[in-house]
């Protein structure tokens, strides 16, 4: 019972404090919205970016111009080396014929010139696409020096390289991001119970006296923190889910090419996501305020 | 118990110089002397919100002037404090002033609400537990502070100028309740500047000037 009894007044202490200090409690609820709805839709848009290097990435091929003379057993090894590889998609293997054929269908008056020659100087090839880029030149490299077997190997270099970079720049500075967005969140709700603290210090010094223990003067701070995180945090994942039903189906229309998620549960994860996050941080919070308190 | 007692703050001289005080179960001391003599010190001592710079406190059997957070609670739980100033919450009701002791012990529901009553019955207020203590006379206010003080059923009564800024009368009434709790069998070291109640009482007096005792009469004498 006696642990009931003081759940109940940690509790009430820490709404009555909030209900004080309205003005101050609205505008950590306010600011903590801000930051986790912006920490959210920052989440979706990277989420976007690196799906769109992703999507990217895989387009990019290496071709493999072979040597009429290549040994088709070297070939056919080759393809079923490329196959095993995890970073490797799609393997086509072109003929001398397809890629005739593929000229005179993009072609079609550059095409008769073939019938003119009378013989197809196209070579056979193997057209590569990437899973994950990242290893690309290294294999063309290793590539080039079968001399015997290939002609040239062709990759889109200065593609790669920048998809690399900008992949690495989406989750380098994403990532940074969304620290910053959480600490600024953190440092809103410390900064809001420090000042409930500094303005009950009076209450704090009297409880002390009449024998509470620091966790008993702790509890409606704790608890004033946390509620503030989860009501902040709320109120974002309200906002994020409006995003998803109200703008997500606009931006699709308008930026077609745009790989934003419509999956009903990324939303409904992201938006669960923000509620924990406001939860954690608003604790966090709270605790590191009252922590070194004076109590 | 005192036992050579020093209290400085940084460099500056002793607040309190080698102090030596016994006060035994059931006693009522007086702390007297002028300010800054000394008392509101001893009193911060004793209900462990200062700790001596050398000596020893021994309260019961027990040696409290080192005690970390979770004893100093323990312990101010057999404390009766009435403060300088009272310290009541000011825009909460009687009822929740004096109910805040028992609460930080876990005590809730109907047995909070009787002892409440009791203790607000115990000093003639119980018909007030709702007023808020902002719209009570001087007087009310310090019979809630007794009231709050003794709630929690203490076996010491510490009380830092219980009859400051009230008129006789009203003096009169809360050194009546702070000797009838006396009488009950708690302890009570209490710091007043009301030599009229002193005189009158004859209870044991303890002088303090700069820092030291300089006169320690017991109850029924004084030559101080």
């Amino acid at each position: 019972m006696t642990s009931v009894h003081t759940l109940q007044y940690v509790f009430a202490a820490a709404f009555a404090s909030m209900w004080r200090n309205r003005l101050t409690t609205v505008a950590a609820i306010v600011t903590t919205t801000v930051m986790l709805l912006v920490f959210g839709l920052f989440l979706a848009a990277n989420d976007t970016l690196e799906r769109m290097v992703d999507a990217l990435g895989r387009r990019t091929n290496m071709v493999v111009y072979l040597r009429d003379d290549a040994s088709p057993i070297w070939i056919s090894e080759t393809i079923a080396e490329f196959h095993d590889r995890p970073d490797v998609a799609e393997v086509i293997f072109v003929t001398k014929e397809q890629a005739a054929d593929d000229l005179r269908a993009s072609l079609s008056e550059l095409g008769e010139v073939l019938d003119v020659i009378g013989q197809n100087p196209l070579p056979a090839s193997i057209e590569v696409r990437m899973e994950d880029p990242a290893n690309i030149l290294a294999l063309a490299e290793a590539l080039r020096q079968e001399t015997g077997q290939i002609e040239e190997v062709l990759v889109r270099a200065d593609v790669i390289e920048r998809l690399l970079n900008a992949s690495q720049l989406v989750t380098i500075g994403g990532g940074l991001m969304i620290a910053l967005l959480a600490l600024v969140a953190l440092l809103v709700i410390v900064n809001t119970i420090r000042l409930a603290v500094h303005s009950r210090r009076e209450e704090i010094e009297v409880m002390k006296l009449l024998g509470a223990t620091d966790w008993f003067v702790r509890g409606p701070f704790l608890i004033e923190g946390a509620v503030i995180g989860l009501i902040g945090s709320v109120v974002a994942a309200f906002l994020t889910l409006v995003v998803y039903f109200r703008v997500v189906p606009v931006v699709n229309s308008l930026i077609s090419f745009l790989p934003v998620r419509t999956a009903a549960f990324f939303w409904v994860n992201l938006a669960l996501f923000i509620v924990l996050m406001g939860l954690i941080i608003g604790t966090l919070g709270s605790y590191f305020s009252v922590r070194n308190a004076q109590m | 118990m005192f036992s050579n007692v020093s209290k400085s703050y940084g460099r500056s001289r002793n607040v309190l110089e080698d102090v030596n005080l016994l006060v035994a179960r059931n006693e009522f001391v007086f702390l007297i002397g002028a300010n800054g003599a000394g008392k509101s010190t001893l009193l911060k001592l004793a209900t462990l919100q200062e700790e001596p710079s050398a000596g020893t406190l021994i309260i019961g059997s027990q040696r409290v002037d080192r005690l970390n957070s979770k004893g100093r609670a323990r312990l101010r739980r057999r404390l009766g404090i009435i403060p300088q100033q009272n310290r009541l919450f000011y825009d909460r009701s009687a009822y929740s002033n004096v109910a805040l002791p028992l609460q930080v012990t876990g005590e809730g529901g109907n047995r909070l609400r009787a002892r409440v009553m009791a203790g607000l019955d115990r000093v003639g207020m119980a018909d007030q537990a709702d007023v808020v203590v902002n719209e009570m006379s001087g007087g009310q206010q310090q019979r809630v502070a007794i009231a709050k003080a003794l709630v929690n059923d203490p076996e010491i009564l510490i009380a830092d100028e219980p009859t400051e800024a009230l008129s006789p009368s009203a003096s009169q009434a809360v050194m009546e309740l702070l000797l009838r709790a006396s009488s009950e069998g708690i302890t009570a070291l209490v710091a007043t500047h009301d030599s009229a109640v002193v005189d009158r009482l004859r209870r044991r007096v303890v002088r303090l000037e700069d820092g030291r005792v300089v006169a320690d009469v017991p109850a029924g004498g004084f030559d101080g």
